[in-house]
This record gives structure tokens, sequence and C-alpha cells, in this order.
């Protein structure tokens, strides 16, 4: 007995280091070009030492020309926003069917290219629904979430790969705040000066699918995300549904299974995760990354969460007041924070 | 044989004309017992036994059974038998005692030549290199982990095998894969000899006799896989009497019986059996974990080993083994990302299914004959419950072969072998349904692979002198990949893939799509330099036409078995070692230290992220490459006295090169690289010690370099997930291993004569609490990612604490 209850502790996982130092900094390059009105932000950055001191944040490639053509040899060139972003120019949208390549020269000459990508079609997503799920695990957060799931019909065509995310929009209450001096110190919020959204979104989630085994068939049942259960009201989510060529599901698929190894038997090796880029001049300099081209698919809804009988954690029907300055400051966009009306949005 | 048994009688007439002149001088008491052999505990009749310091012996009567009078005191006795190594034992004897004394043959006629462990002039006398005998009664009293005594852990105490780590199925042989090892049950290959995933074997132990482990110099009539051979005898059906034994333990319990069928007029068994049987009942475990989603796990296993042997006349024997072994295993279903489907969980379920019909005929004292017909066949399922993806995905490997060996006696100083055999196999590598009526799933099903293998073979061992030996063998091996079958085609220029598939060419049935064959010549040669040392060479060529597909850390028992064909080429070893053998101390110690050098042809990786589940284009995902490994082996053993045990220590290295025009048909940027189970130095010493009549002691300590691991070159931050960059592979190595095992064992009282005989084996693993790395691993799901900078980077421990257990073992 004695031997089962010392079982109970055998597997275990402890923090190692193993002083692991960087090499020369790689470019590394992400972005996506879509069928959505633009513009479309690509962002050029620096690898780092896999350890927590050295950053993948703090450097950046700025002066660099970079430019997208298409099969037609139309150039299109990018506006550098500072900080490593580049962006489209006003009106350039892509169009499904098209085949686009991104080009890269640093201020020093260095040359990179993508390899060309086609953007294909992509179904539309025919139901989005929700099952409730109450949490099991200790002392949670929550008192449980909804599982997002959507049904698509995918084409007779082979090959088509996806990749689905999901935003959550809710009106922001104030768009700053910040501490009153005094004896007794307060915070103070400002309202913003137009409409403006909060927005969260699952970041690092890469959820994918492939019709290799159902080609054909319906997508059913297919999982998108997993919503909070902390108020009754309506959850606004727009879920976007985007086509991926065959490389950029294995790259994404790629980095997902890093995600996921928990250095058990079932882990695959290593391996190294290499995008559609590459110096157009010399093999031996990597750069890493992935140009997606992508044709989106999107739908917004309003997930139910008061038809489940029962009233999550610490929730009362009582709403504060929540600015007390009547001077306001603009909506500022952000990875966080949007002025733009979301699709379908009802107040 | 005349001389022995005069020499015995004599010294019978002496015991006796003495015992009764001095049976009133002293107080003394009786020795007595059975002589058996090692092989089957068939008991010996007419064997001599005497005690060294009085002189007085006796011979042992039609039962084996003998009793000498000894007076209070310590001595050493000794026993001897025609065709048996002559045993040495010591006896502490205060009271009437009964010993069973066991003999180890020299040959035995009717079946290959086996020789135990304990006959240890055989250290340097034998002739190949790398070769090792283990009878399962040494491995009985060693540490358990859990309270199972599992073959495939003591061969990890042996020099040049090593593991990707605790849990993980297989083992690998001087730098040879775990798909290389040719594992023979009865002559039945095993195609996946794990219980649990990989942390037991599936050889009962009861059920087993002695196995005969080779990796250096490996005879001919052994062939299709590169790295070693690991034969495994069961015990001899020729039960003389009913009788079982069994063991009860944390996880599993056995019970094996046997009993004649048959009997002459004599009294003598013409015919016996034995069922051995083990279940588990591991489920309970896992409940008891504190992690969620290992407490769902569930695990179960079973296995039946059988065998009758039929002797309807002196120069015959005629034998059916037979083997299941059945586990199943529910994992949750995150772990299953390769199968592109998101289960909420995985039922793993394998089964192995072997069948082995023999006879053995002897001509006269100078040719036997043997012929053997074996039926092997391995399934390996996957099955996914959830509702709109369930899914059964199957695959089975059937093995048919049917050979025939020789084995001529012209001289005393020559032995032929020679043998041809032909194996038929097909393999289905994938078949995917939808295992309900609303699963989304499409059926998909992977083509049958056929194919023979047939080989010829001729081994010729001769003595030249009492000093100088040679074995010179050759094998002749062929191979056909048979239709039905499509071979597909790409465009020149470009790395195979899906993209540049041009088109394929369809084979009919029974058509010869692609055919291999080669000569692997086998040679091994001793000189003695004197009767207690010797110097052995070998030299042998091995060919590999099947072969298992697998890129996780270690092979699932899904993992496929593909068949050489048009682009995946059989694997080719070519292998010398030379080796020194010396016995010390009058043949108690023996020492040897061998090198060996390995060049490999065709070894296998795969192309990064590839997904070989249900892969139609396996040609597109595998890479070939060359490869080398090379060592030393030192081995120390001490056979005789209170103390026994051995040590042995490893340093080797094995690297492999893949290396192509194309960049992502390289691996390392095409330099050297180690495969994941290279691990330089290995020391092992396990040591036992018989500290009264009933207790034993005994521990085991392993040291080994951690495994290669690649550890990122760099991170990069992309979809908010912070992400490793892998460049080099396998450039470093996770901490290594250290772990200490005792056991103690209480066996059944020898003064007594019942019957019914227990024995308890109590076992800590894991002694010094060593939390060893299985793995290191990256997380690249923190939070706040696209804030921080910080990395988590952890050392997982599988069997990272001490765990005691409990087991008994009875015989009736």
């Amino acid at each position: 007995m004695v031997a089962l209850l010392l079982f109970s502790s055998i597997a275990c996982v402890d923090v190692f280091d193993p002083k692991l130092v960087g090499s020369k900094p790689k470019i590394v390059f992400e972005g996506a070009l879509t069928n959505l009105v633009g513009p479309y932000f690509f962002q050029l950055s620096y690898s780092a030492g896999y350890n927590s001191q050295e950053s993948v944040f703090d450097k950046f490639v700025n002066a660099a020309n970079v430019w997208i053509t298409d099969e037609k040899s139309n150039r299109t060139d990018l506006i550098d926003m500072n900080k490593g972003q580049f962006s489209t120019p006003a009106g350039f949208k892509g169009e499904v069917g098209k085949t686009y390549q991104v080009h890269i020269r640093l201020s020093d000459g260095t040359s990179y290219e993508s390899e060309p990508e086609t953007m294909r079609m992509t179904p539309l997503i025919e139901k989005v629904y929700s099952e409730f799920k109450l949490t099991t695990t200790p002392r949670p957060k929550y008192r449980g979430v909804f599982n997002i799931y959507i049904d698509v019909k995918d084409p007779v065509t082979e090959g088509d790969f996806y990749r689905w995310k999901w935003v959550h929009y809710e009106r922001a209450n104030y768009c700053s705040q910040y501490t009153v001096t005094g004896d007794k110190p307060t915070i103070a919020y400002q309202k913003c000066c137009t409409d403006c959204w909060n927005t969260t979104s699952c970041l690092g989630c890469v959820v994918l699918a492939s019709d290799n085994l159902v080609n054909g068939n319906s997508l059913k049942k297919q999982f998108v995300g997993q919503i909070p259960f902390d108020n009754v009201t309506g959850y606004y989510i727009l879920i976007e549904q985007m086509s991926l060529s065959r490389k950029a599901y294995n790259f994404w698929r790629n980095i997902d299974q890093q995600a996921n190894n928990s250095g058990g038997i079932f882990d695959t090796a290593p391996a190294a995760i290499l995008g559609n880029l590459k110096n157009v001049n010399d093999d031996s300099d990597i750069i890493l990354g992935y140009f997606q081209v992508s044709a989106v698919e999107q739908k917004a809804v309003y997930i139910q969460r008061n038809n489940i009988g029962i009233m999550p954690f610490g929730f009362n029907l009582t709403g504060g007041s929540f600015y007390n300055d009547y001077n306001c400051e603009v909506c500022k966009e952000s990875l966080y924070r949007t002025a733009k009306r979301p699709l379908n949005w009802v107040d | 044989m005349k001389k022995t048994i005069f020499g015995s009688i004599s010294f019978l007439l002496f015991f006796l004309s003495f015992s009764l002149s001095t049976a009133y001088a002293q107080r003394k008491f009786t020795l007595s017992g059975v002589i058996r052999q090692s092989s089957n505990e068939k008991p010996l009749p007419r064997a001599a036994i005497y005690v060294d310091e009085t002189g007085y012996g006796t011979l042992s009567d039609t039962l084996g059974r003998y009793q000498v009078l000894v007076p209070k005191g310590t001595f050493n006795i000794t026993v001897s038998y025609q065709g048996f190594f002559t045993k040495h034992q010591r006896i502490d004897i205060n009271n009437n005692l009964m010993v069973d004394i066991i003999m180890d043959e020299k040959a035995n006629d009717l079946d290959e030549v086996v020789v135990s462990a304990n006959s240890a002039s055989q250290n340097v006398k034998r002739l190949e290199t790398g070769v090792t005998n283990l009878s399962i009664r040494n491995m009985k009293k060693l540490p358990t982990l859990l309270g199972e005594l599992d073959i495939i852990k003591s061969l990890f105490s042996l020099p040049g095998v090593a593991s990707v780590g605790e849990g993980a199925s297989g083992f690998n042989v001087r730098g040879g894969n775990i798909d290389q090892n040719l594992i023979l049950m009865d002559n039945a290959p095993v195609f996946n000899a794990s219980h649990l995933m990989g942390f037991f074997s599936v050889f009962n132990p009861d059920a087993l006799r002695d196995i005969n482990f080779y990796r250096g110099g490996i005879p001919a009539q052994y062939g299709g896989r590169t790295a070693s051979v690991l034969n495994i005898n069961l015990r001899d059906a020729n039960a003389q009497k009913f009788s079982g034994q069994g063991g009860i333990g944390l996880i599993s319990s056995r019970l094996m019986f046997e009993a004649p069928i048959l009997r002459d007029k004599s009294g003598d068994s013409r015919a016996s059996f034995f069922v051995a049987s083990r279940f588990s009942y591991v489920g309970y475990l896992f409940k008891l974990l504190p992690q969620q989603n290992i407490k769902n796990t569930k695990a179960d296993f079973y296995d039946i080993t059988t065998k009758v042997e039929f002797r309807p006349t002196k120069k015959d024997k005629i034998a059916l083994t037979g083997f299941t072994g059945f586990d199943k295993f529910k994992v949750a279903g995150d772990s299953l990302a390769n199968l592109e489907v998101n289960a909420s969980s995985s039922l793993f379920n394998w089964r192995t299914t072997n069948g082995t019909l023999s006879w053995v005929h002897s001509f006269g004292t100078k040719l036997t004959s043997k012929i053997v017909g074996v039926y092997s066949r391995y399934d390996a399922n996957i099955i996914n419950p959830d509702s709109v993806l369930a899914f059964r995905l199957e695959s089975n490997i059937v093995y048919k072969n049917l050979k025939a060996d020789f084995n001529y006696l012209p001289s005393e100083k020559q032995k032929i072998d020679f043998g041809i055999s032909t194996i038929d196999y097909h393999i289905q590598p994938g078949k995917l349904s939808p295992d309900n009526a609303n699963s989304q799933i499409n059926p998909v099903m992977l083509r049958n692979e056929s194919a023979l293998e047939s080989a010829v073979y001729i081994n010729d061992e001769y003595d030249f002198n009492k000093k100088f030996s040679v074995l010179v063998g050759v094998r002749y091996s062929f191979f056909m990949n048979r239709g039905t079958g499509y071979t597909y085609n790409y465009r020149d220029g470009l790395p195979k893939s899906i993209e540049t598939l041009t088109d394929s060419t369809l084979y009919a049935k029974g058509s010869v799509m692609k055919n291999y064959g080669g000569i692997e010549p086998r040679f091994s040669a001793k000189y003695s330099l004197n009767d207690n040392a010797s110097i052995k060479f070998s030299l042998n060529r091995m060919i590999q036409y099947i072969q298992l597909i697998s890129n996780t850390t270690a092979a699932l028992p899904t993992a496929r078995w593909k068949s050489a064909d048009n682009y995946i080429k059989p694997q080719i070893a070519d292998q010398i070692s030379i080796g020194y053998f010396q016995n010390l101390n009058d043949n108690k110690i023996e020492a040897s230290i061998e090198f060996f050098y390995k060049k490999l042809t065709n070894v296998a990786d795969y192309k990064d992220g590839s997904n070989l589940l249900l892969d139609k284009f396996p040609e597109a995902s595998i890479l070939q490459g060359i490869g080398r490994a090379y060592g030393a082996e030192l081995y120390v053993k001490k056979n005789i006295g209170l103390l026994t045990g051995w040590m042995s220590y490893t340093y080797s290295q094995t690297q492999f090169l893949v290396k192509s025009k194309f960049e992502e048909e390289t691996i390392n940027n095409g330099e050297y690289f180690s495969p994941n189970y290279n691990k330089p130095h290995i020391f092992n010493l396990i040591a036992s010690y018989q500290a009264t009549k009933r207790i034993s002691f005994s521990t085991n300590f392993t040291f080994s370099t951690g495994r290669p691991i690649t550890y990122p070159a760099a991170k990069f931050y992309v979809g908010g997930l912070v992400v490793p960059y892998y460049a080099n592979r396998n450039q470093a190595n996770i901490p290594n291993y250290v772990r200490l095992d005792f056991a103690m064992n209480i066996d059944a009282d020898p003064y007594k004569t019942k019957k019914f005989k227990g024995s308890w084996n109590f076992s800590v693993y894991n002694a010094l609490n060593t939390r060893n790395a299985y793995s290191v691993f990256f997380l690249t799901k923190s939070r706040y990612a696209q804030y921080y900078n910080k990395v988590d980077i952890y050392k997982l421990s599988i069997l990272g604490s001490m765990i005691p257990s409990i087991s008994y073992n009875f015989k009736f």
C-alpha cells in the first residue's frame, strides 16, 4: 500500500535551466494578406536567444523596402510605419485566385522574398453554436465556459486548409484612467470621445483543420474557441475563417505541435519551423516567419449566456458608475481597442 | 560416460563402506535433493556428487534424487554429469538439508546449442563475440519495478544496450534502432514486445527457459534485422507430473501449470503441455495520480503462452507453441496531434498472436533436422469515440514463415548448420473507418503491402586445434515487394512531395514491384592464448528489408511497418568486432573487453514535421542516409560464491549523416548527428548476496549519459506565441541518469520438503529517489507571451521517485 501512495508522486515536472544563449538574431516576418478591406499590417522583428533575458520585442527592422507583387508583376510598395511595422497603401485589397509574393530589401541591400502564395477561396460558415461546460478544476475563476463550435461544408476539391480566429468586442466604458492625487487618492476614468470597443482574442491559439480525412463532407462541430461564463449578457464574437495553403497549414501545425509538446513519449521530434521566405542570394541566411495569403470568411454572433439556469460566480446586477471626468479621451487603435464598429453589432 | 559411472560407483562404494564404519564417530546430517538440468528442470539420473573435503560421493537415482551423509560444517560439493558442466557449490550444514542442484548442458542433441550464463568457461571457449546467455533463474532475484520480472529490463544491464528512457518501448543495441532487433520467441518474431506502452515486456517469466542475446558475431541462421538477435527459448513442455508456479504482484498476477498428456509403457511422458498466463489490474494505479489528464488514463493487458510437445519416438520431437498478448491504453486526445483529428480521448489497443509448429528429427548422432512453420500477427488500433469524428484506425502485419534447419556434426572438430527459409509478409499500414453513423470521417484505406523474404544459409564451425577455431558462415537473402500496388513518380530534380507527384504505375497482383538481395557474410575466429584467455574476432553483414516508421520520441504501438520498395531501400549493417576474454581465479570471475565498429547504410530519418500516420506517400517523408557506430564494452562477472553479479561499462558513439542536394531532404545541414538513443557512457552494476539459505539481497546500479536533445537555437514571436527555432539536431544532452535499486528475496525453507513453495520479493526501484530526466521540453503557451520574454523550460521525470513493491511467487 505504501507503494500506491508513493506512486501518486512519481511523474514530476521540474523547472530546468539549460543556460541557452543566442547567436546572431534572425529576421522574423509575420502578417497576412486577405480579401478583407485593408490596410494589412506586416511585422519585421528579430529572433533572440532561448532564455528569459533576451527580448524578441526590443529590436525591429527599420528603413527596409517592402513590396508585394502579384502574378502579373504589379508592384505595391508598403508604407514603413516604424517599429518594424509595414502597411499596405489605401485601396489595396487581396483577391481570391490571385497569387502574391512579398519582397524585402534591407538598408544594407540584403534581399529576401517569399514563395508565391495563391489566395484560395474559403467556404461559408454555416452555423455557429455553443455548448456549456461546468468547470471541474478546483478553485475555478469562472463557473463554467462555453465551447464555440461551427459547421462548415468542405468543398469537393482536395487540399482545403482552415484556420480560425475569434475576437470578442465589448463597448469601452472609458478610454483612459488616471490617479487623482491628494489626501485620498482616487482613480478617475475618462470616457471615450467616440464609439469605442475593447477587444479580446485568444492570442497564441492556433485552431486548424484540414480536409485530409473529411474531404467534401461537413466539418461538423468544429471547435473554434472557448468563452468565459462571467455574465449573463450575450457575448459578441466575430469568427474569422481563413483559407491556408498546404505550406501555411504545415507551418502553423508545426507551431501548434511544438506548443503542445509536453516531454512525453508522444512528442514529435523537434523540427525547424521554416516558413515560405528566403534570402534571395544566400541560402544559409535564414529568415523566419510566414507571408500568409488567405481568403477570410467572417461571421458575427451573440452567444446567449442566460439560458443555462445558473448564475456565474460573483455576479451582481447592480452596475457601478464608471467615470467622474467629463473630459473625453480619443479611442486609440491598438491590439485591444478599436473605434471601428464591428460587423453586425447591435447596441 | 562409462568412466564417470565407474568412477562414481567406486565413490559410492567407498562412501558406503566409510560411512558405515564412521557412523558412530560423529553426528551426521543428511544432505539430499534432486539434480536437475537447467533448461527444463528434468531430473538427471546417475549424476555423480561428492563432497570435496570428505571425499564421500554418491550417484543420483532414476528420479535424480541423491542423499549423502555429511558432518556439521562448511563443505564444497562437486557434481558432474556427462555432457554437462561440472558444478561446484558451497554448502553450510548444521541440520538435515535439501539442496536441489541445477546442471547446465554443454550441448543439447536435439535442440540448438544452449549455454547458460552459469557456465563460466564458455566465456573464453565460445567462438563468437558479443553473445550473452541469461538463464531466467538468475534474473528472478534481481530488483523489479512494481514486482514485475522483465527480461528486457535485464538486457539493459548488459554492455552495448541502451534505451531512450523509462517507459519507452524497445531497446537499442550498438547504435541500432529498436526495430533492428530480431526478437524471436520460439522462432516467432515479436513485432512489439511492450506491455503498457513500454513499461514492461510481453514475456511471461514463468514460460521462459533462457535467452540468447547476440549483438556481435551473429550466426548465419539469423537474418532480417541489422542490430541484434534476442532469441527467447520457452521452457520445454516435458513435464513428468502435474506442477505449476505463479506470482501475485502489484500490477499483475501470473499462473503457469504443466502436466503430462501421454505416457509410454515405462511411465515416461511422451507428450506434455504447459500454459502460462498473466493478467494485469493497472487501472487503479492511474486513478491515484493527481493530474487530471493522467487520471483518465485507462490501461490493461494480458498474455497467454502455451506449448504442447509430443515425442513419438526417441528421435522425434514435435512442438506447438502459441502466444497471445493484448494491451489497451486510453489517453487524453491532445496527446495525438499527429492524426489531424481533434479527439477528446484515444484508445490504443494492440495484440500479438503467434503460433509455431516445429518438428525436430535426429538422423543418428550426426545429423539433426528441424522444420518450423511460424504464423505471427501484430494488430494495432486507435479508436476515437467522439461522435462526429468517431473513427477506428486499424493496422496490422502478418508474418508467415516456413524454414528448415539442419545441424550436421561430421567429426568432433566440425559443426555445420545449414538451412533455408522463406517469409511471406502482409502489411496493412492503415485503414481508417468512421465508427458510427454520424461520423464525418471519410474512410481511408492504405494499400496493403505484400512481400516475400527468402534466405539460404550455411555455417561451418571448425576447430583446427585446441587453440584455434573459426566459424565461416554465409547467408543469401532475397526480398520481393509484390503487387497489387502503386509506385508513385515524382518530378525529376525536385524533392519528393505531394506537390511534385506526377503520376503512378500500377502493378498487378503478385507481380514484382521491386526486389533486393544480398550476400551476408558471417565470420568468427577464436584463438586461445591459454586455458583462461582467448582473443576473438567477428565480422558480419546484416540486411534488413522491413522497418518501423516512427518520428515520436519513443515509437508508439501503432507505428507503421514498411517494406523496402522502389524508394525505401533496405538497411545494411556491416560490423567488425574484436575482443579479449579472460577468466580469473579458477573461472570464478570472467572478464571481457570488446571493441566494435559498425557501418550503417540506408538508416532512416524523417523530414521535419512530417506526419507519418496514414501517409499515402511515405517516400516523401522518409529520408535515408548513412551512419556509423563504434564503441568499447567492458564486462566483468563473478559466478560463484555467496556474492555474485556483474559489472558492465560501455563507451559508444552513434552518428547519422543525411544529406541531399535539397535543403528539405537534408538533416543537420548535411553534417553528422547523433540519433536520440546515443548515450556515450553506460555503467551497470548488479550484485546479489546470499545471506542465509532463505534470504538473499540484490542491487542494481545504473549510470548513463543523458540522451541527446535538440535545444532551440533561438526564440521568435509569431502568432502571439514565443516559438523555439531549432537548428542543429541533437547537439546537447539531457542530464545524466543515475538509479539504484534494491531487492530482498525470501525463498522457501530448503529444510522443509513441502510440495508448495512460496517466496517473497521486496524491491525498491530508484532507491536514491533521483528525479532522472526523461526529457527536457519547452512550453510556448506561457501567459502574456506578448509582454514578457520569459521562457519556460522543464524537465520531465517519468519515474521520479522511489517505488517500493512486493510480490509473492509460488511453485507447486
